[in-house]
């Protein structure tokens, strides 16, 4: 695949518990071209968040390699993979995670500041990506339990994409969030996206799977197909239509 | 025909034969006098009398006549004979001067007898066709019974005699339309199971046989390993011992020597899981060597080699790919046990290790390869037969069971692999081990 970031292969991961070993992931070839949106689907247990922790390195896989950008990320250890997590990766999760006892732009600023020691442009990239994802200028100094949820998420994608990473991981971004604001969050994503960086995505729901231009579906920990969709086009029905298909064949 | 259709026939046919007779005879008349007619001939014969032109006898129309008149001296013994021979007697009387009717004697009509005789040969026919029917009635139904009773039992008399002597290949020919057609299916099939029974019973005779020599062959294998090693050990041990080697070299030999106690360990445990098959194929009197595979991590092979490498001469020629495979441990390692002890006791040369992944298939290749004289090409395909020991000197001078290679590619087959065999500047083996 031309212009690969993230390759995996024969990617396995195993889980031991005394002698009963349960095998998550099943050797896993998997590449992700610079600026997908790709998404991981399949049914509770089939293996989709450990897949996306062992892609972004905050799990190590038991068996095969991971490479980004030609490096073997799979080798490294555990420090070595968190600044590579810091420089490369933007996480957004269900669960928010803001710090209660900071305000918005020092929570955004905090993860700035592991990468880089230069305040001043860090703070003025906080406040365009808020900008961007439609947070004015009051939000800097408030303080997350003065936000909604869907604001509060955008906060935490604002604080994933401080440090510019290549890979947005996000696993279930909107699962705790009410119909509009979910719609605003994955609209922050989709111009994320179109602006060059790839994401990966875990999700349960068919509207947040849209959004994507590859669907990977995950049973048993093995991949039984993916469909690609190409790039999103809003309220398309065919674009539905086939994604429905393929879930529907997938037995989803 | 069954036979209760030809009992309904033939009684059908004797009641028509008896009714048509019945009606016969009770339509027949014999003797029957025509009134009207003998009294025509009598006062014919009265007239003529007063006439006197009357004859003693004559004949009217079909009717003949005879007079015994009063006074003649035979009249009582004609009389008695007419009445004896059912003949019809009519009074000759004559008008008297007073009026009243004078007796002259008697008329005696004489009775036909050619309807009787028509009548007796007409009950004969009848009797005799009856009696042929009826004959040949019974005669039908003795044949059915001799073909589908009697000659049924004799077959199955024939059959037990065949089964008795131990012939199950006997069929038994099967009518199912008389009555024996179910008792001969059943017989037949009590022959088949019979077959069948023995039939198991000897393959269960000859896996009892194949595997105590398998598992025989089995156990011989880590036994050997752990008979090097200890020769090995004792070498080491003794070296230790008696020389005077420097701390560090002692420290070394030590350490190996405490590996290769791990190797002895290993195996040990082999061979009790071995053992423990044994015992449970006794238990269960035909049980095959069980395959338990499941995901494995590639890296027990690595594992594998190095248990088995005592003289160390495996080398690996390129990284082994991790990934998860489909295997049984304990019968994978039996397989490569069995692959490098061969090397080393016909070849005795280094062995090469390759590993190829193919994603595609889905398959983990291990070559093995030593650079002995391989086998003759001929033979390459009959390696892993079973009990099949090459024609090569070397092969010939080792001891051997002819096992080794049929138990691993049964192993490997069963574990959804496969097991190749060739030349190629040396022997080489090919495992080809499944990917999840």
């Amino acid at each position: 695949m031309e212009n690969t970031i993230l390759r995996a292969e024969m990617l396995s991961k195993t889980y031991s518990n005394g002698s009963i070993m349960q095998h998550v992931l099943k050797n896993l070839n998997i590449e992700i071209a610079e600026g997908d949106f790709t998404v991981i689907m399949g049914s509770s247990g089939s293996g989709k968040s450990t897949l996306l922790y062992a892609l972004s390195g905050m799990d190590k896989p038991t068996l095969g390699t991971i490479d980004f950008r030609g490096e073997e990320i799979s080798k490294y250890n555990n420090d070595q993979l968190a600044i590579f997590r810091r420089k490369h990766c933007g996480f957004v999760f269900q669960q928010i995670y803001l710090n209660d006892t900071m305000t918005v732009l020092d929570n955004i600023m905090i993860s700035g500041l592991l990468v880089s020691r230069d305040k001043k442009t860090i703070a003025s990239r906080a406040k365009e990506l808020l900008h961007q994802v439609g947070m004015d200028d009051t939000c800097y100094d408030k303080y997350p339990s003065q936000l909604s949820g869907g604001e509060a998420q955008r906060v935490a994608i604002v604080r994933a994409l401080i440090n510019a990473p290549e890979i947005v991981f996000a696993d279930e971004p909107t699962g705790a969030l009410n119909s509009t604001n979910a719609v605003n969050v994955l609209d922050v994503l989709t111009e994320v996206n179109a602006s060059g960086q790839s994401i990966i995505m875990v999700t349960h729901d068919i509207k947040t799977a849209r959004r994507a231009n590859r669907i990977l579906y995950l049973k048993d920990g093995v991949i039984i197909d993916e469909l690609s969709l190409g790039t999103y086009v809003k309220d398309d029905p065919k674009r539905h239509g086939r994604l429905r298909e393929f879930l529907e064949s997938m037995g989803w | 025909m069954r036979i209760r259709n030809v009992v309904i026939l033939f009684t059908v046919m004797l009641l028509v034969v008896y009714g048509s007779l019945i009606s016969t005879i009770a339509a027949t008349q014999i003797n029957q006098v025509d009134v009207t007619e003998i009294n025509g001939i009598v006062k014919s014969i009265e007239k003529d009398w007063a006439d006197g032109a009357a004859k003693k006898s004559g004949t009217v129309g079909t009717m003949s006549y005879q007079i015994a008149l009063v006074g003649d001296a035979n009249y009582q013994a004609l009389l008695f004979d007419g009445i004896k021979n059912r003949q019809t007697i009519i009074d000759l009387t004559e008008s008297a001067a007073d009026g009243q009717l004078e007796l002259l004697g008697k008329i005696i009509f004489q009775a036909d007898g050619s309807e009787e005789v028509a009548v007796k040969r007409r009950l004969l026919i009848i009797v005799t066709i009856t009696f042929l029917i009826v004959s040949m009635m019974v005669y039908a139904v003795l044949g059915l019974v001799h073909r589908s009773i009697l000659r049924p039992f004799g077959v199955m008399k024939e059959f037990a005699r065949k089964i008795a002597d131990g012939d199950l290949e006997f069929r038994l020919p099967m009518d199912r339309g008389n009555y024996f057609g179910a008792f001969t299916e059943s017989f037949d099939l009590m022959r088949e199971e019979l077959r069948k029974a023995r039939q198991g019973e000897y393959q269960a005779n000859i896996s009892k046989k194949e595997l105590v020599a398998e598992l025989s062959h089995d156990i011989k294998t880590p036994v050997a390993t752990i008979k090097a090693i200890c020769e090995v050990l004792a070498i080491k041990l003794a070296t230790v011992k008696t020389a005077d080697l420097p701390a560090l070299t002692a420290a070394r030999t030590l350490t190996e020597s405490i590996e290769k106690i791990a190797v002895i360990d290993a195996k040990a445990d082999i061979i009790d899981a071995l053992i423990s098959n044994l015992f449970h194929a006794t238990l269960e009197e035909l049980e095959m060597l069980k395959i338990n595979s499941s995901e494995q991590a590639s890296t027990v092979i690595m594992q594998m080699f190095k248990d088995i490498d005592n003289f160390g001469k495996i080398q690996f020629k390129n990284d082994l790919v991790e990934c998860l495979i489909f295997c049984d441990p304990l019968r994978l390692s039996q397989v490569i046990d069995n692959v490098i002890s061969n090397s080393h006791k016909y070849a005795k040369t280094d062995i090469d290790i390759w590993f190829n992944l193919d994603k595609i298939e889905k398959n983990l290749t291990v070559k093995i390869k030593d650079y002995g004289a391989g086998v003759d090409p001929d033979e390459c395909p009959l390696v892993c037969e079973k009990f099949f020991r090459g024609s090569g000197q070397t092969v010939q001078n080792t001891p051997g069971s002819g096992l080794g290679l049929y138990l691993a590619r049964q192993f490997m087959v069963g574990m959804g692999g496969n097991l190749r065999c060739y030349n190629e500047d040396g022997f080489v083996v090919e495992l080809r081990i499944k990917v999840v």
